[in-house]
């Protein structure tokens, strides 16, 4: 349809144009149902996010992760180690304890350390007792 | 000079106890890579036991037999040396140990001598034994002891356990005692005595307690006399367990008291 440039009346003008739906009802102009589906299928690679984007994601959460846990126990373990420090004042009194008395703690020391139960230097000799030759 | 002499006497005895110890720990360390050592040997000598009895009823030849009985004499040989060094090794330990209860470890020590004989007239039969037939008797007669030679050095290795706790439970009383001594003599306020006090009192309970449990563990053991087999020694072994846990506790104590 030809448009004229001396009609100034907007209302004329637009009824005049011709629209998709106009050109989808005469069918003169259709978009092919294969370039819907490409379009649709780009439209669907643009939303769908890419494998780079969610390995970025996994390895900052992982690195979120591992930030807090070094936040939250890291102390825990620190202080254990700071409190079983013994103090000055401690070891000043070790070393005023009396000599028998501190060879004393000494040879307990050693003869706990000597009684586990449960270690064998000794373990019965792994000897077969049933060689024969007959 | 009378004073001089006898503080000479004491302390010599002391060095020769202290020198005494050393030897005897020194003795009890190259007796224990004596036994390894015997062990490595008699792994081999059984490989080459394996092969030769193997190609003996592979074979069946004359060449082959005499193989295979010297292979035996060889393997018999060093088994029964692998048990001597380990009953040598345990006795040992035994003489090392001061917490053994002496009436037990004077049967085990003859228990123990009629083993070493017994192995030993066994070992002699086996140097000279030329055929098959001997050889087999010694075999057998090796096989028909196994029970008691296993009993004897399981009842050494729980007595050996036995008197490592007994050792550590009389040390664990006298340094108590001295902790005690020291702590009524320094000077401190009446709060922290009173603290201290009873700490040294729960040390007093755990002391009553591994003793109670010490005298348990060696009914069982005189239980066990019978059929004292490997099963026998494990339960000696959790048995000592509570009380060594006790100790480990009233060490800690020990040395917190002093602090």
């Amino acid at each position: 349809m030809m448009v004229d440039p001396s009609n100034t009346d907007q209302t004329s003008f637009v009824e005049s144009l011709d629209f998709h739906d106009d050109q989808s009802s005469q069918g003169t102009a259709r978009t092919p149902p294969a370039d819907k589906e490409n379009e649709k299928l780009t439209t669907q690679r643009k939303k769908k996010t890419s494998p780079l984007i969610i390995l970025l994601i996994l390895l900052f959460s992982l690195f979120l992760t591992i930030m807090i846990t070094t936040v939250v126990f890291i102390p825990r373990v620190i202080n254990p180690q700071t409190s079983f420090t013994p103090t000055p004042q401690t070891e000043q009194n070790k070393s005023n304890l009396p000599e028998a008395l501190t060879k004393s703690i000494k040879a307990l020391e050693d003869s706990v350390t000597l009684a586990d139960p449960l270690t064998n230097e000794l373990p019965f000799p792994p000897v077969n007792f049933q060689l024969h030759l007959q | 000079m009378r004073k001089l002499s006898i503080f000479g006497l004491v302390f010599f005895g002391i060095l020769s106890l202290t020198s005494m110890d050393r030897v005897k720990a020194q003795v009890s360390s190259e007796l224990k890579t004596k036994y390894r050592t015997s062990l490595d040997n008699y792994r081999t000598s059984e490989d080459q036991f394996v092969i030769a009895s193997t190609q003996y009823y592979t074979l069946k030849t004359l060449a082959a037999g005499e193989e295979a009985v010297r292979a035996t004499r060889e393997v018999n040989l060093s088994r029964v040396d692998v048990i001597l060094t380990y009953i040598e090794a345990l006795r040992s330990s035994m003489d090392l140990i001061p917490g053994i209860e002496l009436s037990r470890k004077a049967t085990l020590v003859q228990d123990l001598e009629g083993l070493v004989n017994s192995l030993k007239g066994h070992r002699a039969r086996i140097e000279i034994a030329t055929n098959r037939i001997l050889i087999e008797n010694e075999n057998q007669f090796f096989e028909a002891n196994q029970d008691t030679i296993a009993s004897i050095c399981y009842r050494a290795l729980s007595l050996i356990k036995l008197g490592a706790v007994q050792v550590a439970f009389d040390q664990l009383v006298v340094t108590h005692s001295d902790v005690s001594t020291y702590l009524s003599q320094a000077p401190m306020s009446e709060t922290v005595r009173s603290q201290k006090q009873r700490g040294s009192d729960e040390v007093s309970r755990i002391i009553d307690e591994v003793k109670t449990m010490l005298a348990q563990t060696l009914i069982m053991y005189d239980q066990n006399l019978k059929n004292f087999d490997s099963s026998a020694f494990r339960s000696i072994q959790q048995s000592l367990s509570q009380p060594y846990n006790k100790l480990t506790v009233a060490k800690q104590f020990v040395e917190e008291l002093t602090q």
